[in-house]
């Protein structure tokens, strides 16, 4: 009889126990669910966001930098490769040399190109060019002095005067610099910066040197051709 | 009004059980109170991070239309960074324009009978044999070396003289 009255205590007991704490459980198992998918959501969608946002900025920079340079790209793209070429630059600074001698009143008696092999490891590639100049001595070294200021950019290296009654002899050996174009562009999404003083300093030095002058070639044809059979 | 319980008291809970039981309940209901709080927050953070989120994608996605159409710009523009790079390591190359330089600063101030017979020019140093008919030519030639100021070392490696070309004076000259 106990034992009965003290089961029916117990159950009495617990059903008033039982719900609120399978709601409890419940509750707290929504909150688990909120806090760790909702809220890690937001977080998740948050940095999206402020990935998004520093992109929008970096491009927005960028087409800012396109934008104001679209005019000045062109010739300044042609000024640079002019003065640093992407191919063996011999002819040109051949050219240069014989008219730059010519308007100094200087023969040329030699003139020899080696190298200029394009190795791919290497930033830069060299050209040696070696001369013998046959002239005054006065205007051979003002002839030397204007190879510092033309493009293509040379550099002079060993230079050798022998001179007899005026009139000099002098070897000379210049190594002129090309360099391969970058072949790929980086990622949209990379930033752009636009020219640094350093670099217009350098692009409005290489505008005032001596431009070779390159001649155009007309397009010959296609002509109509001569009905052979209409006489 | 006076309350009377009509259950056996052997059939009642226990207080004991029932004041955890309301103290469940009240649990209950403030945290049900704060969950709902919680779950409307959340709702509207997702909502608004979604809603700019989207918003910059699509202006991000509109710029990359931009930037593509001025592809050609951004290659010269990178081509004339590149170009500039490698120029500035050239310009910055060992080169005797210098000595070419200064040797024609001390050319021009040399006396009007001196010659200059023989020249070497490297990187850093340069090599003169000056050649004077005269002591007095011979005299400025000296004078013209040490005063031009282009030179900060000036060595004079050999001395001789010919009845043919006269005085032959070599100078290792460093700037």
């Amino acid at each position: 009889m106990n034992l009965s009255k003290g089961i029916s205590a117990i159950s009495t007991n617990a059903r008033v126990l039982v719900w609120p704490f399978i709601l409890l459980a419940i509750l707290l198992f929504l909150f688990i669910f909120v806090l760790k998918i909702g809220i890690g959501q937001i977080i998740s969608l948050r940095e999206e966001l402020v990935t998004s946002k520093a992109e929008e900025v970096i491009l927005s920079q960028k087409l800012n930098v396109l934008n104001t340079s679209q005019e000045s790209a062109l010739p300044l793209a042609d000024l640079s490769l002019i003065a640093l070429p992407s191919e063996n630059p011999a002819l040109t600074i051949i050219s240069q040399l014989k008219t730059l001698s010519a308007e100094r009143g200087i023969t040329i008696s030699n003139i020899e190109a080696s190298g200029g092999a394009q190795q791919e490891t290497t930033i830069i590639n060299t050209i040696e060019v070696n001369l013998t100049l046959n002239g005054e001595i006065a205007p051979t070294l003002d002839f030397l002095k204007t190879l510092k200021t033309t493009s293509p950019l040379v550099t002079l290296d060993e230079v050798k005067v022998n001179s007899e009654v005026g009139l000099a002899r002098v070897e000379v050996k210049i190594f002129g610099q090309f360099a391969p174009l970058p072949t790929t562009l980086p990622a949209i999404a990379s930033p752009l910066n636009e020219l640094s003083a350093e670099d217009k300093d350098i692009l409005a030095k290489i505008s005032t040197y001596n431009l070779p002058v390159f001649t155009e070639v007309p397009p010959s044809g296609p002509y109509e051709r001569p009905d052979l059979f209409n006489f | 009004m006076t309350q009377i319980n009509l259950l056996p008291t052997d059939l009642a809970p226990r207080p004991k059980i029932i004041r955890a039981s309301l103290v469940v309940k009240q649990i209950l209901t403030v945290g049900f109170i704060l969950f709902i709080i919680l779950a409307v927050a959340v709702s509207i953070f997702y909502y608004l991070y979604s809603r700019d989120l989207k918003l910059s994608q699509t202006k991000v996605a509109e710029i990359k239309g931009n930037i593509k159409s001025l592809e050609v710009t951004e290659q010269r523009l990178l081509l004339v960074k590149d170009r500039l790079d490698k120029a500035k390591l050239v310009l910055g190359m060992d080169s005797t324009f210098d000595e070419i330089e200064a040797a024609s600063t001390l050319f021009s101030s040399l006396p009007e009978e001196a010659t200059l017979s023989s020249a070497q020019f490297e990187v850093d140093k340069s090599k003169m044999l000056l050649t004077s008919p005269n002591t007095t030519t011979l005299n400025g030639v000296i004078a013209s070396v040490i005063s031009s100021g282009v030179y900060k070392y000036v060595d004079m490696t050999s001395f001789s003289f010919t009845p043919e070309t006269g005085f032959n004076v070599e100078f290792t000259l460093i700037k």
